[in-house]
Parts: C-alpha cells; structure tokens; sequence
C-alpha cells in the first residue's frame, strides 16, 4: 500500500494545472466549480493524500463524483490516467471507511451476492459444454431484463447459442469505489467461472474488467452483430424510425476502441439514417451514470449530467438515442421519462432485435 | 476558524493573520448580493481556488461569482469598506502566480459573466462580458468566419478576463499583436466600486491619456475588467507551416535570428528544444523530430505569396544547418503541429513533476547568446532547463524542471531562475514578454526597473487602490 500511495503521489505532482481538462468536463458543464474539473480533484487528492487535510464530506463527495469516465485522462498532456488516480485515492478514502454510505451498501451487494442490487441470482456453475457464455451483468440482468432480452432474441434469430451467465457484477464497480479486496475477489469467482470460455456482453464496463482476467476472450454484443450481419445470419428490415443519433458509451469508445461496430450495425437496418452529436466517438459526453456509483450515489448530477447529454441529442433530428451500454441506457431513459419525453432511448440489441424481428420499436 | 483544512502552502497566511475581521458577516453580506449559492466558503471548495498553473497557491477565504457589473461593484466596495483583498481570478491558467490570493481574502471570479452582448459585422467587432472562454468567443466568431486570434497555449481553457488581466498574447502575435493591441474599449470597476468606460469602439484613439492600456495586464492590481469590446479578424484561408529540425540550438537561433533580419512576413515562428519535442511527440504521437531543436514557421496569404516566403525561408533554415526541414501538406497537418506546441507546458511534467516556467524576452539577435547561457546555467546549478516560446518574439519560455518535494534541489532551482532572468536583463531584455509579474518575478522585479518607476507605479496604485485591496502582495 505504502508503495501505492508513493506511486500515487507521483502522479498527481505530476499535475502542472495546465488546465486543459476543463473544456471536456461533463461536470463542470452542470457544477461550474473548478473541483468539477480533473485539475481540481487531483489537487484535492493530491492535499489528501499528503496528510495536509482532511476528508471533509465535500472532499469525499468532490472525489466519489467523478464519473471515470475518461474523457480528461485522453487529453491531459502530463499522461495523467485521471480515472486510475481518483481509484487509487478512493482505496484510502474507503479504507479509511470514508466512502459515502450509498456506496458502501452498493459494494456490501457485490460482496455479499455477486451483483449491484443484492438480489441473490449470481454465479452459478456452467455447462461444460457450453461455448459461448452471454454475461449481461447487474443492470441487463435485473433493472432492464428487456437488455438481456433484445440481445438473447438477436442472437436466437442469427442461431447462436449461448448460455446464460445471469445477475452476475463483472466486480467494476468496486473497483471504481476504491474497494479493491471486493474487485479481486469478484474476479477471483468469475475467473473459476469464466475460464476457458468465449464471453460475449453488452456491456462496456463488463468487457473491460473481465478482460483483465486470465483466459478468458470477451467480445461486445455490437463486435458479434456485425460479424453476423457480414455472415448474412441477420437480416435486419426497415422499420418505423428513419433517423437516430448513437450516444458513445465512454468505455466501448475511449477503453476499448470500440467506435464503428455500433454504427455498422445501425446502418445495416435499412431506411435508417444516423445523425452524429457533437460531441461523439472519443469525445463523447459520459451519460452521468458513472459506474453506478454517481447514478445511486447523487441522482440529481447524474440525472443533470444526462439531460445535458440529451440536450445534445435534442440538437440532431433525431428524436430517438442508440445506445450501446446498459448503464447508459439506465441513466439517460431515466431522465428522458422524467423530462425529455420527446427523445426515445433505445440501446443498440433492442433496435437490432425489432429490425430482424419486424417489430415496431415501441 | 479553520480547522479541517490546513494546506501546507509555500505562501502559507497565519490563521490568526486573517485579512477578514468577521467571516460570517462578511459571507452574509456577499450572499446579498450576489445570492447564496454564489458565495463559496466550503474549506474544501476553496482550496481550489488557491493555485494557477504556476507552483504557488494559497487559500482564499471566500470565493464569489458575480452576474453582474453592478455586483462586481457591490462586492468591491464592501471590499474597499472592510479592507479586504480581493483577487480576480479568470480560469487559473496563469504561469505567474497572477491570480493566487496571496493575502487570501476574496476571490472574484467573473464566469457567470459571459455573454456576447454585441457583435458588429461590418467593423469586425465583438463586446463581451470579460468572463467568456475563449473557446467558446470563437466558437461564436467562426460560425461568421472569424476569430480572436490571440493563442496563449492555455487558448482552450482560458477566459477573455485572464487574457486581459494578464496582458496574454500567444503563437500569432507576430501577426495580431497581444491582447492589448486587439482591446479597443474597457469597463473597469474601480478599486472604490466606481464603474468607469476606457478607450473608444474606434480603431484608433488619441483622447486623452491611454488610460485602458494601464489597465491591460495590470494583473488584477488596479480594479476589475467587467466588459470588453474586442478587434477580431477573418479566419486566415491559407497558411502553412514548416517545421524544421536541428542538431543544434544555437544553429536554430540563428536561422530564427535569420529569418526575423531579413523581414520575411511570418505569422509565426516557434522554438522548441529536444526534451519539448520529445514529451509533445510522447503524448501526440505525432512525428515529431529527433532533433536537438525544432523551428516552426507560419506564413499566411495567397498560395503565390506563402510559396515566395516559404521557398526564402526554407533556404535560410537549411544554410543554418536544418537537417530536416518539412512543409505542412494540409490545413490539418498545420493545425496537428500547432496543437502540439501548444500543450507542450502540460506535457512536459510527464517525466519531471513540478516546472518551474520563466517568460524572459530578449532582441531576438541575442536569442542564440540567450540559449548558450541557459545551457550554461543548467550545467551550473544541475537542473534541467527546459526551453520552447515564441522565438521571433525573442520570448523564450525556459522551464525549470524539478520535484517541489525535493527542497536541496527547488533551491538550486531558485538560483538558476535568478540567473535566467540577470541573463535575459544583461541581453538588453525582459522579465516576462506575457506572462505578467504575478508572485514568480516579484523578487526580480527590482532588477529591471529604476526606484522612480516602482514609486511612480506606486503611486498610480494609491490613487486608484488607496486601501491596497486588488491583488495585494504581487510586485506592487
């Protein structure tokens, strides 16, 4: 730990303030204050770790906000990995048990159960003969089953088979509260689980985190779907929505270059026209959601961090969001139920499933 | 009393040494008039308001956003009544400790102020509030195919305010000159709450005394700038740039030297030595140059005109001696190498944590001299200098790289930036060519200038700041 928090140290000396972080924070755009900006959390984590002050619950609150989402991290000159550094300082502040208590419950779920909601569904033992294992994770598990569904019936349609790896947490969410000993071990059981096998998910943050574990080859859903279009094993038809804007998932795009498989797959479905946002591919705008941990944490900001990205998608034609992750997808239809009722969010599996299935998106 | 929060400053305020006598009183005060969630005092908060980009900070006790002028001047006389000081603060991209609130205090800051409040077509002219970015004034401009065309390297993050109050200037001032060349009108707050109208919406202005132009980089030292009516230009159609590799830097002062003598209309013309071009090249991945130092040069104009300059230019850099000399083949290609000058200061922490940035000028004939004896002084007090700028300016930046953990060597870092500055001085030069004074020139202040001009500087100050509110503690 010692030789962590060394390391840690170096790194956010190695902030100079430049200040080029700012035009790409999500949170400064809605909290207009400079400890929104990665410039800001790093000198109070930098004054943290020093000893030179305490957690006060705005330092807690400024540090757990950040959405890791990335963006800061690909245009800071210095090399900083902002979302490595704000892990690293929130492992003292937890273990510390300075992490806020929403957080803490979210982290007790996953240790407990093996998913995010606490509902006792994980882990369990797969066929041998399984070759393919579908992980949908926490939310297209249990929140959003219609996720799980959309992907199960694409694939169904395309005769792949697969089996199920259900309600399980990939474990990114402990890793991004700072709970370190709850990630290892989440990786530990899946590694038992997984290895061997061929995964595939729709979900970002699954894929990334379970890539770190040792042989195991995981791909995303929209990866598999445009090989199956290729093969011609999916044959989407035209349907009721003409135009649609696509909202990057940070971690599809920035983590896992993730950025012309989702559109392909949305130009496959003919008659259908993507418009891009402003701020796309690897500039895109984090949704808000921030791992589930700003989204149950502080719903007012993720909920202001999400209208601002559908202000955006408000300024396109489109009236209807892709998206290619179930958190995003969590986040953003939230807010465009509660305020922005004329923008639909659909995620990518569901669009693909209504094109081949000749269903109208509802 | 603060207690939860002690940062451990190099510009450290007793606590009991507060400039502001009853803090609640005050706070409640400041929330009447700017409104509640406009006053910040959370210890937290405030801590990130202490720093700039330079390597000073200090805690303020209270920061306010203002949405007004009529606010901005509320706040100053509470100020000037209380004698509290107060520190404008733009978006803390200074290099020079500008707007770090050395006697703590209040610090202003102006980002709720930013509208566009007239843009006139016709005379290529634009009045905003002083808390606009300058990304987005120019987000604005090229939609109608213009742009304020002053590029300090920070030209993403920083506010028209900072550029005002620190007098910025940037890549193409070769060409546009500094933000004072480019101001035409100012509305100031006066250090008494008196709002007061300088200069004139003419491109030219012989009424009375150049009083705006005094407020113009003055640091934040003589009042507030609220509004400013700004001279912007049409987005250049051509341009190309060449860069130019070198196995020496002296062989790259000359061709610099070179090309300004024989007045080849550039509109810019950059330095950059080996570890710059390596930690550019390092977070770009462009490919940059393995070179002892790179020359950029920028010529706009017809495509005939820009193939005249550059064919003069190319040859004057290769007769110094470039080994590698290449011309931008796109607009985008152009812009990739301007964008990599420009985050060199962000870059060049990658290896070293802490730099230490200077801003001498020097007659552009003395920059090779200028660069043998930065060598010399890194030699001398072991410590890597570091050195890009604006070259045909003779306005290097030479970055003292250091860890401010290390004490033995931010000392041999002191020393060798006093030395950096007496050089630059004894070469007919500068102390900052764009930086301003702020904190990190103030002790070498006094080498340039004679007892008359500080007192007569002092005395504009009185005048203006009787009770010593603005920015107090900086050179002044």
């Amino acid at each position: 730990m010692m030789q962590q928090n060394s390391k840690l140290e170096d790194a956010l000396f190695s902030c100079n303030r430049c200040g080029l972080c700012h035009a790409c924070s999500p949170l400064m755009q809605v909290q207009h204050l400079e400890s929104s900006t990665a410039r800001g959390k790093i000198w109070l984590a930098r004054c943290y770790v020093q000893g030179n002050v305490e957690a006060t619950q705005t330092l807690i609150d400024r540090l757990y906000e950040c959405l890791l989402c990335g963006h800061c991290s690909k245009v800071c000159p210095a090399g900083i990995k902002v979302e490595e550094v704000m892990q690293s300082t929130r492992r003292i502040l937890a273990s510390a048990g300075k992490a806020p208590s929403t957080i803490r419950r979210i982290i007790s779920n996953i240790d407990l159960t093996g998913n995010i909601y606490g509902e006792d569904v994980a882990d369990k033992p797969l066929r041998d003969d399984s070759d393919l294992i579908y992980f949908p994770g926490c939310v297209s598990s249990i929140k959003h089953r219609g996720l799980a569904e959309a992907v199960l019936q694409s694939l169904s349609k395309a005769r792949v088979e697969v089996e199920i790896l259900e309600g399980a947490c990939c474990g990114a969410p402990a890793w991004a509260a700072g709970y370190h000993e709850v990630f290892e071990k989440r990786c530990e059981s899946l590694q038992a689980i997984l290895e061997g096998r061929e995964v595939i998910t729709n979900c970002p943050h699954c894929q990334y985190f379970l890539r770190r574990l040792r042989n195991v080859k995981v791909r995303h859903v929209s990866q598999i779907y445009v090989e199956l279009l290729n093969e011609g094993r999916l044959q989407p038809r035209k349907g009721s929505v003409d135009t649609v804007t696509y909202s990057d998932p940070c971690y599809l795009t920035r983590f896992l270059s993730i950025v012309d498989e989702p559109r392909r797959v949305i130009s496959s479905i003919p008659g259908l026209r993507l418009v891009e946002m402003e701020s796309n591919k690897e500039n895109t705008k984090c949704c808000g959601n921030g791992f589930e941990l700003v989204q149950n944490c502080y719903p007012d900001l993720a909920s202001r961090l999400a209208g601002n990205r559908l202000n955006e998608a408000l300024k396109t034609e489109a009236r209807t969001v892709v998206t290619s992750c179930p958190h995003c997808y969590l986040t953003l239809s939230e807010v465009a139920e509660q305020t922005l009722k004329q923008l639909k969010i659909i995620d990518l599996s569901q669009l693909l499933s209504y094109a081949c299935l000749q269903a109208e998106v509802p | 009393m603060r207690t939860a929060v002690r940062l451990q400053n190099n510009l450290k305020h007793p606590e009991d040494d507060s400039p502001i006598k009853d803090l609640d009183r005050v706070i409640a005060r400041l929330r009447g008039i700017v409104g509640g969630r406009n006053v910040l005092s959370d210890e937290t908060e405030l801590l990130c308001y202490s720093y700039d980009a330079s390597h000073y900070h200090n805690l303020p006790d209270i920061v306010v956003f203002p949405g007004s002028t009529g606010e901005v001047s509320e706040i100053i006389k509470l100020a000037n009544e209380e004698h509290i000081p107060v520190t404008p603060r733009g978006a803390g991209t200074s290099l020079s400790g500008g707007p770090v609130p050395v006697k703590a205090g209040i610090v202003l800051i102006l980002s709720r102020m930013s509208k566009i409040l007239d843009f006139d077509q016709e005379n290529l002219t634009v009045t905003c509030e002083v808390g606009i970015a300058l990304r987005e004034l120019n987000r604005f401009l090229s939609v109608r195919g213009l742009f304020f065309p002053i590029d300090p390297g920070s030209s993403d993050t920083v506010t028209l305010g900072g550029m005002i109050g620190e007098n910025a200037a940037g890549m193409h001032s070769l060409k546009y000159g500094k933000t004072k060349d480019r101001v035409l009108d100012l509305e100031v707050v006066l250090p008494t709450g008196r709002i007061i109208n300088l200069g004139s919406k003419c491109y030219k202005c012989a009424s009375g005394y150049d009083l705006k132009d005094l407020f113009i980089g003055s640091e934040g030292t003589l009042g507030v700038v609220t509004k400013a009516t700004l001279r912007v230009s049409p987005i250049p159609e051509n341009y190309d740039v060449v860069s130019a590799a070198f196995k020496a830097t002296a062989d790259a002062g000359r061709a610099i030297s070179g090309i300004v003598s024989r007045e080849i209309p550039v509109s810019a013309l950059e330095f950059m030595d080996e570890y710059s071009i390596d930690v550019v090249r390092s977070f770009t991945g462009l490919p940059l140059p393995e070179a002892a130092a790179m020359v950029l040069v920028e010529c706009q104009g017809s495509r005939e005109e820009i193939q005249s300059r550059l064919d003069k230019i190319v040859e004057i850099l290769r007769g110094e001696g470039a080994f590698e000399v290449k011309i931008s083949k796109t607009r985008q290609e152009a812009d990739q190498l301007w964008y990599a000058r420009k985050v060199a200061y962000g870059a060049i922490t990658r290896r070293h944590p802490t730099a230490i940035q200077a801003d001498p000028v020097v007659p552009v004939s003395r920059l090779p001299d200028y660069l043998a004896r930065l060598d010399s002084i890194s030699k001398k007090y072991s410590v890597q200098i570091i050195s890009y700028g604006h070259a045909a300016d003779g306005n290097l930046h030479p970055t003292v790289m250091v860890d401010e953990r290390n004490m033995e060597e931010m000392s041999r870092a002191r020393l060798a930036l006093a030395e950096i500055y007496r050089s630059a001085l004894e070469l007919g030069g500068t102390l900052t060519g764009e930086h301003g004074i702020g904190i990190a020139k103030s002790e070498y202040f006094r080498l340039e200038w004679t007892d008359n001009y500080v007192k007569l500087a002092r005395d504009i100050k009185s005048i203006l700041d009787p009770n010593n509110i603005m920015n107090p503690g900086k050179w002044i």
